[in-house]
C-alpha cells in the first residue's frame, strides 16, 4: 500500500513537480509581501536559488536544506508521515481507501514513463550556464540590449507566473490557505532573511489543515481515476488549486534522491515544460494560431448549434423518408409534419465581420458531421474568391460532387462524372446539376432541347446511391454580384427549397436532400438578393457578431493560443495545462493588454492578436512565453502604409517637389482645396477617387518645379546674406532630375490623379503635416513659411 | 504558357527542392546581418516566422518596404542558407495574373518531376481562372505529398503588368482555400503593400525600413576587392600599379564612395541602386587622376583626398553623372537650336502664343492700338497676381487660322509671303510640336474646326525666339 502510494506520487511528481514548487514559493513570497521587510524584487540569481531550494523543501517537508547527503536520510521523512496519514485514513474511511488503491494502480503505469521521458528531456535541456553564456554572446554581439531582456525577462515571467497563481489561490478563498500564511508570517517574524529558510516556513503547519488536504487529495484522485480530462478541465478553470497537489508533490522523495536533483534542475530553467511536449504544444498552438488548424470554439456555441442541427437535418432526412416509406406507405398527417421540418427550407446564411469565426464554425461543424454521419454526405464548399463567375462555380460544384460520390463509393468509377464537369457548356452542366439536385423532370422539359440529356441522366443516377449535399458558398456577397443575373443562387436555393420525400413521389425522386449555406461578411447581404431568389431563400439568418467585452474578446484570442483537452493525444495533459496557465497569465502582461485593448478598439479581429501571439509562441523553445517577446514587433500593422511614413524615405529633392507642390496647392488651390483639412487629404485614399480622374487636383510638375526654383533662390540668397561659409551649399537640381523624383512621388501614391501631359493632380499629404516629418533646417522652413 | 515562360524555367533555376529546411542559428544570423548591413531585425523575424514544419509557417507572409530596402535580396538568401525548398517568381516578368498562376503550377509541376515520376505534362486545361488554380494546386499538392514546407516567393507583386487587387485578395486567402497545404506565399512589395492601403491585416508583415544615409555608404563600401580593380583604369606605369596597394584601394574607394553618396543623397535617397549606376559610371573617372599619377595616394592624411575631391569638383557639381538620357542633351546643334527652317520657328513661336493666349486678349496682344493695350496690360497684371502661371498649364487648342493671323504679327515685314506655311506647318505637326489635343486622332486633318495646340515647353520656345530675335515677352500675358 505504502510504495503504491510512494508511486503515485512519483509519477505526479515529475510533472507536477515545477508547479508546486512554484507555488510553495509564490506563498511565500506573498507572506513576503504582507510582511513589511520582504524584498520587492529579488536579484535573478537568487530567484533561482529560492526556487531550486523550494523544491527540496517540497520533498524534505520540514527541515532546513542541507548538503546532500542529509537529504537522502531526510527523504525518508515524508515518506513515513504519509505512511502514517494513510493508515489513518484507513481506518476512519475504508472505502476511500478502496479508491486510492485503485487510483494508484491507475497511475503506476504512467510514472514509468514520465520518469523516463523526464529524464530524456533534462539530457536535452542545456545547462544553465551554456545558456548564459550564449546570451552574453549575442548580447556581445549585437550591441544592444535585447538578448540581455530575454534573459531577465525570464525571470520576470516565471515570478509574475508565480504571483498569478498566488492571486487566484486568494481567489479562492481557501481557508487552509489562509491559515497557512498566517503560519508563514507568524514564523517569518522570527525568522531572518534567507530565502531558503522561509520556504522551509511554507510547508504546512497545523494538523488539521493537514487532513483536509489528505482528504481533498483523496478526491482528486478518485476524479483522476473517472477520466484524467475532467481533471484537466477543472483545473483549468482553476490554475491556482492549491493544496492535493503540493501533498502529493511530498512523495518524491521517496524516489531516489538523482531524480530529485534532475527535477531540480529543469525547474531552475526557464522551460516548464519538457521539451518533448513543449515542441509538440508549439506545433499544435502555431498551427492553430496560423490558422492552419481549428482552434477551440469560444461565444459560438448558439451558431453552432444552429448551423450543426440545419445540416445534420439535411443529412438524415433521406434516412427518415425511407424508413417513412417502409414502415407506412401511407404516410399519417403527424409524419408529414415532422417531415416539414427536414425539408422547409434548407437554406441558411451566416453573417458576421470578418474574423469572428464564421468559417470556423462551419468548419467544425463539418468535421463533426463527417465523423458523424461518415460517407452520407457530400460538402462543396465554394468561395467567391475563386469562383469568380457563375460558370466557374457550376463545374466546381459538378466537380466536388463527383468527387464525393468517387470517395463515397470508392472503387467504382465514374466516367459519367468527369463527363459531366469537363467539356461541356455551362448550360447543360447546370440542367444536368439541377435534374440531380432537385430531382424534377421539369425544368428541362421546360427548356425542351435539352431532353435527351436527362435521359441520360436518370439512368447514370439509377445506380448512384442518394446522399445528401452541403454546399457552402464562402464570400456570399460574390455570388450575389456575379453577372448573369445570379441564376446560380437562384437556382441552388430553387433546388434546396423544393420539396422532396413527400409520401406520393418518394419511390420516384431520386433527389439527394441538399442545404445551401451562405457566409458572408457584407450585413447587407440578404438584400443583395433579387426577389425571385430572396423568395427562395428560407431567411434563416444566423448572424455572428463580434466579441462584446474585452474579456469575452481576450476568451476568443486565447481559445487559439490554449491547447483544448484532448486537442492531440500526444500532448501530455500536463504540459497542456502548464501550458494554458502560462497563456493566461499573459493577459496581465501590460503589453498584451495594450495590444489587446488596441485590436479591441480597433478592428476587433483576433486573428491581429493571433499574428503577435504566433511570434512569441515561435520563439518558446529558446526563450520563454513573454509579453515582451509577444508585442516586440507589431507584425500585424502594416508599417510604411501611412502616407506620412511613405514621406520620410523619400529624398530630399522629392521631399522638396513634394513640400513645394503642396505649397501651391494652398497657394493656386481653388477654395475648398485650400480649406480642407490635413486630416482630410491625408485620409483621401485611392478607391474614393478613381485613377485618372483629374479634376480634383490643383497641381502639376510644372509649378511644383517652379516653386521649388523659388523656394531654392530664395534659400541660395538668404544663404548667400548669411555670409557663412555653409559645409554643403545648397544645390538646386535641374528639372530633368526633378522629373525622375516626381515620378518616385507619384510612384509611392503621394500625388495622385496625374493624367497626362498637363494634367493636373493632388497631393495627398498637407503641408503641415510634411512639416511635422521633414528632415533638415532647409526644408522645414519651406513648409513654414508661405 | 509562353515561350518566356518556358525558357525561363528551364534555364533559370527559379526553384529548389532540398531534403529540409533548418534554423538558422545566432551565429549565422549574426554573419549574416553582417553581410546585410541594418537587417539583422528582418532575418531574425524571418527566422523566427519560417520553419521546415509547414503546420508552424504562416499561409501568407508579406515582405513590404522601399524601392533597394534589400527585400529581395534578403529573404532570397535567407531561403538559401536555410536550404528550404522555395519557387521564386518575379511577378514583375509576368504580364498577367495568369501567368503567374501558370508559373505557380509549373514549378509545382517540375517539383513532381524533380521527384523522379515522369509523369506526362498536362497543359491541356490552361490554368486561366482562380478555380481552376486551386484544383491544381490542390491536386499537385496532394500528388507531391511534401512533407516540409515549401515557399511560394512573389516577388515585386506590386509591378504586376495590370490592377492586381483581386489577386492580392485571393492570395492572402489562399490558405482557407487550399487543404492542408505546405505552402507559404511570401509576398515581396515595396508600394504600401497591400493594395487597399490597410493599416492591419491577419497575416504577418516583415517592414524593411529605408536605409539611412551612413547605412547607404556602409552598403556601397562593401564591395570587393577584386570588382574594384575590374573598374580601375589601367595604370600608367608600373610603379603606380605597385603603390595600389589592397588597403589603399580600399581607402580611395571608401572615399570615393562617401564622396557619391554626399553628393546624391539628397537626390536619390537611400536607393543603393541608383548609387551602384553611378558609382560605376564614376569611378573610372575618379580614379584616373591617381592612375595617371597626376595624384599620389595619400596613406593616411587628408589632403590628398582634397586634392582629389577639388580635381573632380566641377563633374560632381555638374549633371553628366546622373544624366537620365543617353541621348545629347536637348538635341542642340552648333547652328542653333534645333535644325529648322526661320519660318517654321516663327510658326512654332506662334503656335505657342496662340495656346498660351486667350482668344479674347488677342486684340490687345497683337492690335496696334497703343493706348487700349497699356491699360489693359496694367489691370491684367493686378489680376493675375495669384493665378497659376499659365505657362505651367497645359495648352489649350486653338484654330489654325488664329494661328495665321497671329503669325502675321509677329512675322517681320520683310518676310517673303510665298513661302508654303501649310508645308512647314504640316512638317511641324508630323514632328509633333503641334499636335491635336483630345484622344480622337481619326478626325479629319483637313476639317475646319480642327484645334491644334503647341507641344514644347516654354524654355525651347524662349531658346527659338531669342534666334529669332523675337521679343516673347510682349506678347504673352503672364
Amino acid at each position: 500500500m505504502v510504495s503504491l502510494a510512494r508511486r503515485t506520487g512519483a509519477s505526479r511528481s515529475s510533472s507536477e513537480l515545477r508547479l508546486t514548487s512554484a507555488r510553495n514559493y509564490s506563498r511565500k513570497r506573498s507572506s513576503i509581501g504582507n510582511s513589511a521587510e520582504g524584498p520587492v524584487t529579488p536579484t535573478p540569481s537568487r530567484t533561482r536559488s529560492a526556487r531550486s531550494i523550494a523544491l527540496e523543501s517540497d520533498e524534505t517537508d520540514t527541515s532546513p536544506p542541507g548538503s546532500p547527503t542529509r537529504r537522502s536520510s531526510r527523504n525518508r521523512s515524508p515518506g513515513s508521515k504519509v505512511e502514517q496519514k494513510l493508515s489513518a485514513l484507513k481506518d476512519s474511511a475504508p472505502q476511500k481507501r478502496n479508491v486510492l488503491t485503485a487510483s494508484v494502480a491507475e497511475t503506476r503505469n504512467v510514472s514509468t514513463s514520465m520518469r523516463n521521458s523526464v529524464e530524456g528531456a533534462l539530457n536535452t535541456t542545456p545547462s544553465k550556464t551554456d545558456r548564459k553564456r550564449r546570451h552574453e554572446e549575442i548580447s556581445n554581439g549585437l550591441a544592444d540590449k535585447t538578448s540581455d531582456r530575454y534573459f531577465e525577462g525570464g525571470h520576470d515571467d516565471a515570478d509574475r507566473s508565480i504571483m498569478s497563481v498566488v492571486r487566484s489561490s486568494v481567489r479562492q478563498g481557501r481557508k487552509i490557505f489562509s491559515s497557512l500564511a498566517d503560519a508563514i508570517v507568524s514564523k517569518k517574524a522570527k525568522t531572518t532573511h534567507d530565502p531558503s529558510q522561509d520556504i522551509v516556513d511554507s510547508s504546512p503547519a497545523s494538523p488539521i489543515s493537514e487532513i483536509s488536504r489528505y482528504e481533498e487529495m483523496e478526491d482528486d484522485i478518485a476524479d483522476s481515476i473517472k477520466d484524467t480530462e475532467l481533471i484537466f478541465a477543472e483545473l483549468e478553470k482553476s490554475p491556482g488549486f492549491p493544496s492535493p497537489r503540493s501533498e502529493e508533490e511530498k512523495s518524491p522523495g521517496l524516489d531516489p534522491p538523482s531524480n530529485a536533483k534532475d527535477a531540480s534542475l529543469v525547474n531552475s530553467s526557464f522551460i516548464q515544460i519538457q521539451p518533448t511536449d513543449l515542441q509538440k504544444v508549439k506545433r499544435r498552438v502555431l498551427g492553430q494560431l496560423n490558422g492552419r488548424l481549428r482552434p477551440r470554439l469560444v461565444g459560438l456555441e448558439d451558431a453552432y448549434g444552429k448551423i450543426f442541427h440545419l445540416m445534420e437535418q439535411t443529412i438524415l432526412a433521406p434516412l427518415h423518408a425511407a424508413a417513412m416509406s417502409k414502415s407506412d406507405s401511407n404516410a399519417s398527417a403527424s409524419a408529414s409534419v415532422s417531415l416539414a421540418s427536414f425539408h422547409g427550407g434548407n437554406s441558411a446564411l451566416i453573417l458576421g465581420p470578418r474574423g469572428s469565426g464564421k468559417s470556423l464554425v462551419v468548419d467544425s461543424v463539418l468535421s463533426a458531421l463527417k465523423a458523424k454521419h461518415k460517407g452520407q454526405f457530400i460538402t462543396v464548399r465554394l468561395s467567391g474568391l475563386a469562383q469568380t463567375d457563375d460558370k466557374l462555380a457550376l463545374h466546381e460544384i459538378a466537380a466536388q460532387i463527383e468527387r464525393g460520390r468517387r470517395e463515397i463509393e470508392a472503387g467504382e468509377s465514374l466516367e459519367e462524372g468527369t463527363k459531366m464537369y469537363r467539356r461541356q457548356s455551362a448550360n447543360r452542366t447546370l440542367a444536368k446539376l439541377v435534374t440531380m439536385l432537385s430531382g424534377r423532370s421539369g425544368l428541362e422539359e421546360a427548356n425542351g432541347k435539352e431532353q435527351d440529356e436527362e435521359g441520360d441522366d436518370d439512368d447514370d443516377d439509377d445506380g448512384a446511391a442518394v446522399v445528401s449535399v452541403i454546399i457552402v458558398l464562402d464570400e456570399f456577397e460574390r455570388f450575389a454580384t456575379m453577372q448573369n443575373r445570379q441564376t446560380l443562387l437562384y437556382n441552388l436555393l430553387d433546388a434546396a427549397q423544393s420539396p422532396r420525400y413527400s409520401a406520393t413521389s418518394s419511390n420516384k425522386s431520386r433527389a439527394p436532400s441538399m442545404c445551401v449555406v451562405g457566409i458572408s461578411s457584407r450585413m447587407t447581404a440578404p438584400e443583395m438578393l433579387e426577389k425571385r431568389v430572396r423568395s427562395r431563400f428560407s431567411h434563416r439568418v444566423i448572424v455572428i457578431p463580434h466579441a462584446s467585452d474585452i474579456d469575452k474578446f481576450w476568451q476568443i484570442c486565447e481559445a487559439a493560443a490554449t491547447l483544448e483537452s484532448g486537442a492531440s493525444a500526444s500532448v501530455s495533459v500536463d504540459a497542456a495545462r502548464a501550458w494554458n496557465a502560462q497563456v493566461a497569465e499573459l493577459r496581465q502582461e501590460p503589453p498584451i493588454e495594450r495590444l489587446v485593448k488596441r485590436v479591441f478598439a480597433t478592428t476587433k479581429d483576433p486573428r491581429q492578436v493571433h499574428v503577435q501571439l504566433a511570434m512569441g509562441v515561435q520563439e518558446v523553445g529558446r526563450l520563454p512565453l513573454s509579453a515582451e517577446r509577444v508585442t516586440r514587433i507589431d507584425l500585424g500593422a502594416v508599417e510604411g502604409a501611412g502616407a506620412m511614413e511613405r514621406v520620410s524615405g523619400l529624398s530630399e529633392l522629392a521631399l522638396m517637389l513634394l513640400v513645394c507642390a503642396a505649397r501651391s496647392e494652398i497657394k493656386y488651390g481653388r477654395a475648398e482645396a485650400a480649406v480642407a483639412t490635413d486630416y482630410d487629404s491625408a485620409l483621401r485614399s485611392v478607391p474614393s477617387r478613381p485613377q485618372g480622374s483629374v479634376a480634383s487636383g490643383s497641381v502639376n510638375f510644372a509649378i511644383a518645379y517652379g516653386e521649388y526654383l523659388l523656394k531654392a533662390g530664395e534659400t541660395r540668397l538668404a544663404e548667400a546674406a548669411a555670409g557663412a561659409v555653409v559645409a554643403m551649399p545648397f544645390r538646386v537640381w535641374s528639372r530633368e532630375q526633378a522629373a525622375a523624383a516626381w515620378e518616385c512621388l507619384e510612384k509611392a501614391g503621394l500625388i495622385q490623379g496625374a493624367g497626362g501631359s498637363g494634367g493636373l493632380c493632388a497631393v495627398e499629404v498637407s503641408l503641415r503635416e510634411l512639416a511635422t516629418v521633414a528632415r533638415g533646417a532647409v526644408v522645414r522652413q519651406w513648409c513654414r513659411a508661405l | 504558357m509562353n515561350n518566356a515562360c518556358r525558357r525561363k524555367e528551364t534555364n533559370a533555376p527559379i526553384f529548389s527542392l532540398k531534403s529540409h529546411m533548418k534554423q538558422l542559428s545566432e551565429e549565422n544570423l549574426l554573419g549574416l546581418a553582417r553581410e546585410y548591413p541594418a537587417r539583422f531585425y528582418q532575418l531574425e523575424q524571418l527566422n523566427i516566422l519560417l520553419s521546415s514544419d509547414s503546420v508552424v509557417n504562416p499561409p501568407v507572409l508579406a515582405v513590404t518596404g522601399q524601392v533597394s530596402s534589400g527585400k529581395t535580396v534578403v529573404v532570397k538568401r535567407f531561403l538559401k542558407d536555410t536550404e528550404s525548398s522555395y519557387t521564386w517568381i518575379s511577378v514583375d516578368e509576368c504580364l498577367s495574373i495568369r501567368v503567374v498562376l501558370q508559373r505557380i503550377t509549373a514549378s509545382l509541376r517540375s517539383l513532381r518531376k524533380r521527384d523522379g515520376e515522369h509523369a506526362a505534362e498536362d497543359h491541356s486545361i490552361a490554368c486561366n481562372s482562380f478555380s481552376v488554380f486551386v484544383e491544381q494546386v490542390n491536386v499537385l499538392l496532394s500528388e507531391l505529398q511534401l512533407e516540409k514546407a515549401h515557399f511560394v516567393v512573389l516577388d515585386r507583386i506590386d509591378e504586376l503588368g495590370e490592377p492586381f487587387d483581386a489577386f492580392y485578395q485571393f492570395i492572402t486567402k489562399i490558405g482557407e482555400l487550399l487543404n492542408a497545404s505546405p505552402l507559404t506565399f511570401i509576398l515581396i512589395s515595396s508600394t504600401g503593400s497591400d493594395p487597399h492601403k490597410s493599416q492591419t491585416t491577419t497575416y504577418p508583415h516583415i517592414f524593411f525600413p529605408p536605409y539611412t544615409k551612413l547605412e547607404t555608404t556602409a552598403i556601397l563600401c562593401t564591395e570587393s576587392l577584386c570588382r574594384i580593380r575590374t573598374m580601375l583604369p589601367k595604370c600608367a606605369n608600373s610603379s603606380i600599379e605597385g603603390l595600389l596597394t589592397d588597403d589603399r584601394l580600399m581607402s580611395l574607394w571608401t572615399t570615393f564612395c562617401q564622396i557619391i553618396v554626399d553628393t546624391y543623397f539628397p537626390l536619390y535617397g537611400p536607393d543603393i541602386a541608383q548609387f551602384k549606376v553611378v558609382i560605376r559610371k564614376s569611378f573610372p573617372k575618379f580614379a584616373r587622376p591617381v592612375t595617371d599619377g597626376s595624384v599620389a595616394i595619400p596613406a593616411t592624411s587628408k589632403a590628398g583626398w582634397f586634392e582629389l575631391y577639388k580635381l573632380h569638383q566641377p563633374l560632381l557639381s555638374s549633371e553628366e553623372l546622373i544624366a537620365n538620357s543617353l541621348l545629347n542633351k536637348g538635341g542642340v546643334s552648333e547652328n542653333g537650336y534645333l535644325d529648322m527652317p526661320i519660318l517654321s520657328k516663327y510658326l512654332l513661336c506662334a503656335a505657342y502664343l496662340a495656346s498660351y493666349n486667350k482668344p479674347k486678349n488677342d486684340v490687345k496682344l497683337f492690335s496696334r492700338i497703343r493706348e487700349s493695350r497699356k491699360r489693359q496690360r496694367n489691370s491684367f497684371h493686378r489680376k493675375f497676381k495669384d493665378k497659376i502661371n499659365l505657362r505651367n498649364l497645359a495648352p489649350s487648342a486653338f484654330e489654325y487660322e488664329r494661328l495665321l493671323a497671329i503669325l502675321k504679327c509677329v512675322v517681320p515685314e520683310h518676310f517673303d509671303s510665298t513661302i508654303d506655311i501649310q508645308t512647314q506647318f504640316a512638317t511641324l505637326a508630323s514632328l509633333k510640336l503641334v499636335t491635336r489635343p483630345g484622344t480622337n486622332s481619326s478626325t479629319d486633318i483637313l476639317e475646319s474646326r480642327t484645334k491644334w495646340a503647341v507641344n514644347v515647353a516654354w524654355d525651347v520656345i524662349l531658346e527659338i525666339s531669342r534666334e529669332i530675335k523675337l521679343q516673347m515677352d510682349g506678347y504673352i500675358l503672364d
